[in-house]
């Protein structure tokens, strides 16, 4: 009888050691990983919202026409008040949402948002966008990041509290890359800045044969998504919530704008919302300030940053 | 519900903690509705179809013990005509429709059987299985039929083995469903070992190489030469560890519950004939195969050219099994081809053999012939994993083409990372290590005689390993869809 019970000490003590061993290497080995996933990153702008680290007036949200086009630094220093870029390009509207709601959470609370909106699919979907999952994996270590993975079933979410080396698993493969190569190299088209935006020193492929587009197009509402009108429609919300003002920004394109995508965004944005376009400003429909038909190149976007910093002063 | 899923981590410490605490007159009860939940998990209203075969299997058997074998072949048609007339509405009605359209394509005559929006329920070809040979078993006099409907129920749906076997036997099973079983420390702690270990085969191994596999074999026309090899010999280990994964998991969690399951594999790759592959490659479905269709159709005890054709019906059997498709009934026979080429060459074989010498270098004999088996499996696979006839046509026409040109790192990475390939290839040689180690016996009683930290150290590799590398995308074990 003693020595059953005995037994049975040793057994429950035994467990315990082992499950305390397995906790212990499960926090070490999540903690090498999650330190040599961020350190191989280039764009750290995730990291920066989580760690409070935006305290700007002006926060601007978009896809690549928000990244690519705006300079943020350049538009600080002409309107005097400070501003930021967290345009992801290849980003659909649910994915600002997040990005926003996360930014917003974590307390780096804007006076202003500036929506850049994609000219015909900011609400319908379109190959060239969605949800820029892959820019949150590198920083699961913050848990509302692992939240919105969670979210989106790429994890099962119970387990991400139990082990962290579950949560942070992705991510093995760019750590060990990181002990391998070091930090990655940003390429042509992703040389972020410090304020944020990744401008763009090149021209496309296909700009020798690129010309203006003047056909006419009408926007077609009966192709909008219901997911991302909501998302839309939260983005609007939050910045309610949160007394920030939202302006909505019709960027140049080397195209003829859709007829009735204005109207319809700013419907969709609500009364309070203001809105600033530059889609059919005849200063940006000249071929060399391009990249491609929808970014502007370096010379563009400075200049577009310094008409834009002018509206936003004037106002 | 999958093995491999995180539901499955928080059933199977529930179903044993309840299992444990129950008297032993109520733990049928436990176990047959735990296993009706873990089927109902994938789809609620293919229990009904488990239930129903159940029923009528039962009555079929019930029946049979009443009468005298003389009267029992009515009862015994009924359970296998509901069995195979089950697994025909499911599996094979839109294959034989599909074929039929097409033959008549081929023979310009104007006819469109339409297709039918039928799902395979999952485990179906499995249970029948046991149902039939259940009955068959009855019929034979070979067991007593099951009087207690619920305890017969479990011997069907025992969760288990209910979706991907191993394929039972009622004389295996039901004793021990009426055993009354105490917790085993020993007893549950190997079980949780060999749960481990199929996990780490089914997600370390199989689940990434099935990326590397799927990227060439999804888009087969694009690939030609060294990376067609590659994915082909890869699969090899996938489907192994898939199936092998789950049958260790399946015997792990039984074992739990204090019943012995039998052995689905024996390090099968270490084969020295085809013949020999077939007694360590899923062993339940062969010995079904071999005790329920080959022998009664007369084995090898009769004259050449019908046990030939015994063979060559059995694997043909096999394949469709597997199947409903071309590829898999191609594969079945082309296993019954190579098992006659086998059986007509052995004796040629063996002489070749003594008169060049290599009886006398047995290690280099040995080796010679499982790598020749290894090949002649592995060839085969082709026609398993090939998307339809024209792939695997592309793939076997195309194996060797511009092999040298294809031969570098960057495209035998599959479309995945360097770090990827590189894990992924030293998983399966960490598992081939075990199986040489396994050659010598029981690799759990060898870590018993080890020293605490060293066995500690082996778990805990393998389960962070499990934790690690369950980012790829879950895929359902390949043996689900048969």
């Amino acid at each position: 009888m003693n020595s059953s019970i005995s037994n049975s000490k040793k057994s429950v003590l035994a467990i315990a050691i082992f499950l305390i061993i397995l906790l212990a290497l499960d926090r070490a080995i999540s903690f090498a990983i999650s330190e040599a996933i961020i350190a191989r990153q280039y764009d750290t702008r995730i990291q920066k919202i989580m760690d409070q680290e935006l305290d700007h007036d002006i926060l601007v949200f978009g896809s690549s026409r928000a990244s690519r086009n705006i300079r943020a630094e350049q538009i600080s220093e002409i309107t005097g008040t400070s501003m930021y870029n967290l345009g992801f390009h290849g980003s659909d509207v649910d994915y600002h949402e997040d990005i926003l709601r996360l930014t917003l959470e974590a307390g780096n609370i804007p006076k202003e948002i500036i929506l850049v909106v994609d000219d015909d699919f900011e609400v319908i979907e379109h190959p060239a966008i969605n949800f820029r999952i892959d820019t949150l994996y590198p920083f699961l270590n913050y848990r509302p990041v692992t939240n919105i993975v969670c979210k989106r079933e790429t994890k099962e979410c119970i387990p991400t509290y139990i082990s962290h080396s579950y949560t942070q698993n992705i991510n093995l493969d760019e750590a060990l890359a990181y002990l391998d190569e070091g930090q990655l190299i940003p390429d042509d088209l992703n040389q972020i800045q410090p304020d944020g935006s990744m401008p763009i020193f090149i021209k496309s492929e296909k700009y020798p044969a690129m010309q203006y587009d003047g056909s006419t197009r009408q926007y077609d509402p009966t192709k909008e998504s219901p997911l991302l009108l909501e998302e839309f429609a939260k983005i609007v919300a939050l910045c309610e919530k949160y007394n920030i003002a939202l302006t909505i920004l019709f960027p140049p394109n080397y195209k003829k704008p859709t007829a009735g995508f204005k109207k319809r965004i700013l419907e969709l944005a609500g009364p309070n919302a203001t809105s600033i376009d530059f889609s059919t400003d005849p200063t940006f429909q000249k071929k060399s300030l391009y990249y491609d038909t929808n970014h502007l190149d370096d010379q563009g976007s400075l200049l577009f940053s310094k008409k834009l910093a002018n509206t936003l002063k004037n106002r | 519900m999958l093995f491999n899923s995180f539901e499955y981590i928080l059933f199977l410490p529930t179903v044993a903690i309840l299992f444990f605490v129950l008297p032993h007159k109520h733990r049928w009860i436990l176990l047959l509705a735990a296993s009706y939940f873990f089927y109902m998990y994938w789809d609620p209203k293919y229990a009904l179809l488990l239930a129903g075969s159940t029923l009528i299997s039962y009555y079929s058997g019930y029946k049979m013990g009443q009468v005298p074998k003389a009267k029992r072949l009515p009862y015994l048609y009924l359970s296998i005509i509901s069995s195979l007339g089950i697994l025909t509405i499911f599996k094979y009605l839109n294959f034989l429709t599909d074929s039929a359209n097409k033959a008549a394509e081929l023979l310009n005559i104007a006819y469109a059987a339409p297709a039918l929006a039928i799902i395979l329920p999952v485990g179906v070809s499995f249970y029948l299985f046991q149902t039939m040979s259940y009955a068959i078993d009855v019929y034979n006099d070979k067991i007593k039929p099951e009087k207690h409907l619920g305890i017969y129920s479990l011997y069907v749906s025992f969760f288990p083995q209910l979706v991907a076997g191993p394929i039972e036997r009622a004389g295996n099973i039901l004793p021990q469903l009426r055993t009354h079983v105490s917790p085993n420390q020993k007893r549950i702690l190997d079980g949780l070992k060999l749960i481990v270990w199929g996990l780490f085969k089914k997600i370390v191994v199989a689940d990434r190489i099935a990326a590397l596999v799927n990227e060439v074999y999804n888009n087969a026309p694009m690939y030609e030469g060294a990376p067609l090899l590659l994915a082909t010999v890869l699969f090899s280990f996938q489907i192994y560890c898939d199936f092998s994964g789950y049958s260790d998991i399946a015997i792990g969690t039984a074992q739990i519950f204090g019943i012995k399951l039998m052995d689905n594999f024996k390090r099968p790759y270490f084969s020295k004939s085809i013949a020999e592959f077939w007694r360590r490659w899923h062993i339940s479905l062969s010995s079904w195969l071999k005790d329920y269709i080959y022998i009664p159709l007369g084995g090898s005890r009769t004259v050449k050219w019908r046990w030939y054709y015994n063979l060559f019906i059995t694997f043909l059997i096999s394949g469709l099994w597997h199947g409903a498709a071309w590829t898999f009934v191609l594969w079945g026979a082309l296993h019954g081809l190579y098992l006659i080429v086998g059986a007509m060459t052995k004796s040629t074989r063996e002489r070749l053999t003594k008169a060049i010498r290599l009886h006398k270098a047995p290690f280099l004999n040995k080796l010679i012939k499982v790598t020749i088996t290894f090949s002649l499996v592995t060839f085969s696979w082709i026609l398993f994993r090939a998307n339809s006839i024209t792939d695997a046509k592309h793939i076997i026409t195309n194996l060797f083409t511009n092999f040298s040109q294809t031969l570098n790192l960057e495209t035998l990475y599959l479309g995945q990372t360097k770090y990827y390939f590189w894990i992924t290839i030293g998983s399966v040689l960490a598992m081939e290590l075990v199986h040489l180690i396994q050659r010598h016996g029981s690799i759990r009683h060898m870590l018993s005689t080890k020293p605490l930290v060293l066995r500690w150290s082996i778990y805990l590799m393998l389960i962070f390993s499990i934790v690690l590398f369950s980012y790829t995308e879950q895929y359902e074990f390949i043996y689900f869809q048969f």
